[in-house]
């Protein structure tokens, strides 16, 4: 069983992970010098439909154990393969994109293949080694890595530039209402929390955890947004492919430290590998409960080997971003959806059960 | 104990293989220092100055350690950055690296053309740190080849005491991240510091050791640039001269100089200031400290007034967007260093001084907005504040003209230290 500590510091996790790679550099094509503004607006849409969400799960079963209560055998594949799309295309550009930023930041003359290959293995060694694992290394990575993310965000503090920022509703509120909303995929993985709610002590946790990850994965995204943004003026903002590593390039300390980004991208990189071991673990379990099968670990390694086949489908880092952000940008739909669909539908059916007086 | 021998086994290859230099040695990397760029009949002559190891690492005990010794410079012809740098690397038995690169100086006819693929290059190129540093000379590589750091035995260091200049003075605070972020964000324009080479012929022999800075090998020469200066009128920096780079030293061995600014309008170099504006660019970027500067009174036109400026506070800048005019408040505190012993008012010296500030900054505003059409403060990017989305500002910056906007300065200067003594 995994305690409320132990999921919220998943989540938060996944939900900075994606703020670590290139996806604050789509929201600024979106909506300009007012990317920030869209992440608050998305952070309370968020809790507007967790609160939703968690209302329709008071139950000891995630979205694919209540499908098959809901609609059988049946419901449940194929809740369970969307659910494991879903899941997959939400983590899919990882497994491309950071290999490449490893090597562009850190190992510039190392194959990417190589990085690419120690990178999967450490990922699928991570999930075998279980939820519960992971989960307990998250706790105690996770204050670390909020440490150094404060202590990031104070080195930055005499680059700020509070005129980049404006005019202050950037590209326009429709922009921000509409175009802003891809930034909901930053909460895609709130499908996770909800995956793992068969592992947890008791049904207050899915809130609990869930609340809790959101607040603090939504502030975390807020601050490197409004950062980056405070840094970088609109639209040199939306020319760099990785904004946080920008950021961190702007980091002097005196003469001694000018090149700060190797220690800040060594956090990052254990953060990333900490999320890729969680995904790979829960699509295994994903793919276990679609098909009831006992034995989960095996699924590990085909899992991920099969993902590395889809993120080797573009031609090349340009073309993975431009796909990465045309998922972005709908995937979110899928990960509240799901949920929700299903969750409504279990309601209804013990609706009409309690109604015809049937043992629910 | 089969497992122990394993772990053993395990950890101790894994901290050979880390410790190991797997690929390029250090020794083996040749570290750009500068890099100069002009015009070439096809394409472009770069110098590429590059440290000289052996001199550096010896320190000062060294034969050599000086002079100029410290670096090397060869010359390639070539479209771009890299194909020179290409080129250069089948000429230098070392890999040439740009990862230690502090400043890139390009000519006046090449930054006339425009920096955008210069910038370019920055922007992308991650050995390349963003606060490496642009200069314009009117030739770069003559800049570099009279570049002989006298007493300093790391040639990036130099650069960087050059450049960085943390009290303000006669140099601009702005690197290539500055000018990129000017240049494509369009919220203002940019200045970049000037380099030149002092004039007159060395004439040879040698000194005797120890008796000026560094070993002493090479007599100085005379500058027979430094007659062109022109000398300031007005009060602020009264006896001293508007001088540009190449202009200041009289008796020197290093040629190099840095000093004055080099005006943009967006990418494209538009024109060049001296020393004294310099100085000014530096308060209203609130970029002085501790900056010696004299006034001079009419009261006693002879002994000038020297005082340590410094600026704490960002000057306040009052738009009034539909007159089109600029209201800057400047805040200087200073420290008296010498006056003549006629004044004895503190308050008559802060009155005086502070309008010569505002007089000497309203001309330079003048020239460089009226005249240039320059916006070296960023009106269009303080303009933002009146404009809620990027579209109506858009629209609005489209029509903006520089050479409309008018500027009033005050200032206000106040003595806080009178040295050692008491009277003023």
């Amino acid at each position: 069983m995994l305690t409320n500590k132990q999921l919220s510091s998943v989540i938060i996790n996944a939900i900075v992970v994606k703020m670590l790679v290139t996806f604050p550099r789509s929201i600024f094509a979106y909506c300009g010098n007012s990317a920030w503004l869209a992440m608050v607006y998305v952070t309370a849409v968020a809790f507007g439909l967790f609160s939703v969400i968690h209302r329709l799960y008071r139950t000891d079963k995630n979205v694919i154990g209540l499908a098959e209560r809901v609609g059988g055998t049946v419901l449940r594949i194929i809740t369970g393969i969307l659910v494991f799309l879903v899941l997959s295309l939400n983590f899919v550009s990882i497994i491309r994109v950071f290999p490449e930023i490893i090597r562009l930041v850190l190992l510039q003359k190392t194959y990417v293949e190589i990085i690419g290959t120690v990178f999967v293995l450490v990922v699928i060694f991570g999930a075998s080694c279980g939820i519960g694992a992971i989960a307990r290394v998250h706790q105690i990575f996770l204050p670390v890595a909020g440490i150094v993310f404060l202590a990031f965000l104070i080195m930055l503090v005499p680059d700020l530039h509070f005129g980049y920022i404006l005019p202050i509703l950037g590209n326009g509120i429709k922009s921000i209402a509409v175009s802003g909303l891809s930034a909901m995929s930053v909460f895609a993985d709130l499908l996770v929390l909800n995956i793992l709610i068969p592992k947890m002590k008791s049904v207050e946790s899915y809130r609990k955890s869930g609340n809790k990850a959101i607040l603090a994965g939504g502030v975390c995204s807020v601050l490197i947004f409004l950062f980056y943004g405070l840094c970088y003026a609109y639209p040199a903002s939306k020319e760099f492919i990785i904004p946080v590593y920008q950021l961190e390039r702007l980091i002097n300390l005196s003469d001694f430290f000018s090149r700060l980004e190797a220690l800040f991208q060594f956090i990052w990189s254990i953060s990333i590998l900490l999320y890729s071991a969680m995904y790979a673990a829960v699509l295994a379990q994903v793919w276990g409960e679609t098909f009831n099968l006992h034995h989960k670990k095996p699924l590990i390694a085909p899992a991920v080997i099969m993902l590395v086949g889809f993120a080797l489908l573009p031609n090349s880092l340009n073309d993975m971003i431009t796909v990465e952000s045309v998922i972005n940008r709908w995937i979110y739909i899928g990960a509240f959806l799901i949920p929700i669909i299903i969750g409504v539908l279990f309601k209804v059916k013990n609706v009409s059960r309690e109604t015809k007086g049937e043992r629910i | 104990m089969i497992k122990m021998l394993f772990k053993t086994v395990f950890i101790a290859t894994i901290s050979l293989f880390l410790s190991s230099c797997v690929g390029e040695e250090p020794n083996d990397i040749g570290y750009i220092t500068a890099l100069g760029i002009d015009k070439a009949e096809t394409g472009f002559n770069y110098t590429i100055q590059f440290a000289n190891p052996t001199k550096i690492s010896g320190g000062a005990s060294e034969e050599g350690g000086s002079g100029g010794n410290i670096v090397e410079n060869i010359v390639v012809e070539a479209p771009t950055i890299y194909s020179a740098i290409s080129h250069a690397d089948s000429i230098v038995s070392k890999d040439l690296s740009l990862s230690h690169a502090k400043i890139i100086v390009v000519s006046e006819d090449v930054a006339r053309e425009g920096l955008g693929g210069i910038t370019d290059v920055i922007a992308r190129n991650n050995d390349i740190r963003p606060d490496v540093y642009i200069a314009v000379a009117e030739n770069a590589g003559e800049y570099l080849e009279g570049v002989k750091p006298v007493i300093e035995l790391n040639p990036v260091k130099y650069y960087q005491l050059t450049y960085e200049n943390k009290k303000g003075g006669p140099v601009p605070q702005n690197n290539a991240g500055e000018f990129y972020m000017a240049y494509t964000s369009g919220d203002r324009d940019c200045a970049l510091p000037l380099a030149g080479v002092a004039g007159g012929k060395e004439e040879g022999g040698k000194t005797d050791a120890g008796s000026g800075q560094g070993s002493g090998e090479e007599k100085p020469s005379e500058n027979d640039k430094n007659k062109e200066a022109k000398p300031n009128n007005g009060g602020f920096e009264s006896g001293t001269k508007n001088y540009l780079p190449g202009e200041a030293g009289v008796e020197i061995k290093n040629k190099g100089e840095t000093m004055g600014l080099a005006l943009f309008d967006g990418d494209t170099y538009v024109g060049k200031l001296g020393s004294s504006d310099a100085d000014i660019y530096n308060i209203l970027t609130c970029n002085i400290k501790n900056s010696k500067v004299s006034f001079f009174d009419k009261s006693n036109p002879h002994v000038p007034i020297t005082i340590s400026l410094e600026e704490k506070r960002v000057p306040k800048i009052t738009i009034h967007k539909d007159s089109k005019t600029v209201e800057i408040a400047l805040k200087l505190e200073g420290e008296l260093l010498s006056a003549p012993k006629k004044h004895q008012d503190s308050k008559d010296i802060n009155i005086k001084t502070g309008q010569m500030v505002s007089d000497a900054t309203e001309e330079f505003l003048s020239r460089i907005y009226g005249g240039l059409g320059v916006d070296l403060l960023g009106v269009r990017g303080k303009l933002k504040w009146y404009f809620l989305s990027n579209k109506t500002y858009d629209e609005y910056i489209r029509g903006f003209n520089a050479k409309e906007w008018t500027f009033s300065v005050t200032t206000d200067l106040v003595l806080k230290r009178t040295g050692m003594t008491y009277y003023y």
